[in-house]
This record gives structure tokens, sequence and C-alpha cells, in this order.
């Protein structure tokens, strides 16, 4: 990718946004490219979900370095109640 | 006092379902209802829907739930609302539900809502016929959401949604997809019709307490937002509900 590459990398990010669109169903993931280097953040609800993007990701990263920031946050115990009164 | 515990963006796949039941199996014993703020599957198909009636086979209380934009994916909305109201759950759009709890009466309004934009930021009825198309979608959905709110005679009134009324429980997603979030349109329908607290999901990256300009509660319960399965909020069943982000609103 060039020095120059800023409109590449949008390119980039739109491709793998779809991708996970279309084959994962998941649009909460933001991505971005920095220098060499894909990143991934979010929160998904299992591990397994995680890797999942993350392979995708990388099949459409063109060799790119996968940063997978997302962080599991399965459905436990709820939150504290909020009084509202 | 009443108990609503809401949660949105459950996103319940084929094999997420058991995850669910098991998350949600407390919610009775700790809530008079349930709210689901849309998107309770992940692409919308009949297989997610039966994954989602599994996963509120637990849930005693009563249910009430709008459907999200995932819900709509595989153009199976329709069905979904079949196989939900076969659980019992009411699924809302443009219409209400009430429920009495402890002598109270409370009303939920609920509606997907849509997109378009917040002050000084939003689109405009004017243009290519896709463009209006987009601008009205939201304006009906808001108009028919104020005259829900509206109807309701209730000590209680809640308006649930997927897509925000509020540019506040956005804070944290990129400012670039605001239009595609929420609509100012919705807040508005709020605050003409009056409400004691608003419920919302689809923003994950969002943030959970907001406000309408009227001074209205807004809670965004995207489950990646509250981190958990659920969350509850007590109502006094008198209405008036203080709203700690009113005074800071000076409303």
């Amino acid at each position: 990718m060039t020095d120059d590459g800023e409109a590449e990398r949008a390119q980039l990010v739109t491709r793998i946004r779809n991708a996970l669109a279309r084959s994962e169903g998941e649009l909460g993931i933001l991505v971005t490219v920095e220098s060499d280097a894909v990143r991934l953040r979010g929160v998904v609800q299992s591990n397994e979900r995680r890797w999942r993007i993350e392979a995708l990701s990388r099949l459409v990263s063109q060799g790119l370095a996968v940063m997978n920031e997302i962080t599991v946050c399965p459905p436990g115990s709820p939150a504290a109640p909020e009084n509202l009164r | 006092m009443i108990r609503v515990a809401a949660v949105g963006d459950l996103h319940i796949g084929d094999d997420g379902s058991a995850r669910w039941r098991d998350a949600l199996k407390s919610v009775s014993d700790e809530a008079d209802l349930l709210l689901l703020a849309g998107d309770l599957t992940r692409v919308g198909t009949v297989a997610e829907g039966l994954a989602v009636v599994t996963a509120l086979e637990l849930v005693s209380v009563p249910i009430v739930a709008v459907l999200g934009n995932h819900d709509y994916h595989d153009g199976c909305d329709a069905e979904l609302r079949r196989i939900l109201a076969t659980r019992g759950a009411r699924v809302l759009e443009g219409t209400t539900a009430t429920l009495e709890v402890g002598g109270a009466r409370i009303g939920i309004a609920g509606s997907k809502g849509f997109g378009g934009g917040f002050a000084n930021a939003c689109g405009s009825d004017f243009g290519e016929p896709e463009m209006k198309a987009f601008i009205r979608h939201t304006a009906g959905l808001a108009g028919r959401l104020r005259r829900a709110l509206a109807s309701l005679d209730v000590d209680l009134r809640v308006a649930l949604l997927h897509y925000s009324p509020v540019p506040g429980t956005l804070r944290g997603e990129q400012l670039q997809i605001y239009p595609f979030l929420g609509s100012y349109l919705l807040g508005e329908a709020v605050d003409a019709a009056g409400a004691d607290l608003v419920l919302h999901g689809h923003a994950h990256a969002g943030s959970e307490k907001g406000i309408t300009p009227g001074g209205v509660c807004v809670r965004n319960v995207a489950q990646p937002v509250i981190g958990s399965a659920y969350r509850v909020y007590c109502l006094s069943g008198r209405g008036e509900v203080e709203c700690a982000e009113r005074a800071a609103h000076g409303g």
C-alpha cells in the first residue's frame, strides 16, 4: 500500500465492512486501516464470533496484518437496576 | 413501582439460543415485564426467529418487542411476528400494548423507527424519489409513534424503538454514521405526545443515557452498551419519572 494510499485504505475498509455485513450479518464492528494493518474493534457475544470476524477480515485484507481488538461480552448477569423515580 | 427489563440487539443466530435462554432465566424474578428493542436476530431468518422463541422460553413475565433492521434483512418480518406471537410476545409497529402491574397501568408504544439524522445534519424530503422515500419512511413511522403514544391512557408511558430518537445516546459512534442510527423526527414525536421513558437499541458503540429536547429520559439498551443480558429500570407507578439528565439539561 502506498504512502498516499488514503483512498486505498478507505476502499479496503469498505470491502471488509461489506464482507462482514453480507457474510456474517455483522454491522457493529469498527474497521480501520492504519499503516499496513487492519484493526478491528467492537463487542461480540462469543469467542467463536470474534474469530469468525477476524478470519473473514483476513480473507479480504490482501495479506495485511489484522489486529483483532474485538472484545467478548456474553449476555451475562443483568446490570444493576436504575431507579427512575 | 414497575420494574421494566429491557435489552436490544440480541442478534440471536442459529447457535445463540442456549446462551440467551440461560441469561434471561432470572428476568422474571427481577422485573415485571421484558421489553426487546429490536435486532432480535442476526439476519432475520425463520430459523433465527425460532431460536429467539427458544431463548425466551424461561421468561414468564409479559414480553413486548419491536423489530430492528437485522430482523427485516431476510424478508421474513411478518413470519417473525407470527413466530413471536406464538410465544405470547407482542410485536409493536405504530401500535401499543398496555399492562397492569401492582395497580398501576403502563403503556408501551413501539416502532422500529428509522434514520435520517439530527439537527444540523439530517436528510430532507427533497430530490430523488429514493431520498424522499427514505425521509418519508421515518416521518411516517414517527407520526404513527406520536399517535400511538398519545392514545395511551395509562399511568406510565414508554416509547420502545430500535433506532435512536436523540444523538446523545450515540456518543461513541462515528459521527458520519449518525444519520443511519436515528432521527430527530422520533424525538419530536416523543416530545409532542409525551412519555416517561424511551428505550432503543441499534447503536452498539453508543452511550446508555440521554434525554430528548423536551426532557424525556432516553436509554440505549443495545446489549454491547449495557454489557449484560438486560437492564432493569424501576419506575414509579405515579408517573413523573425523575431523570438525572433532566437537571443537567435544564429541563
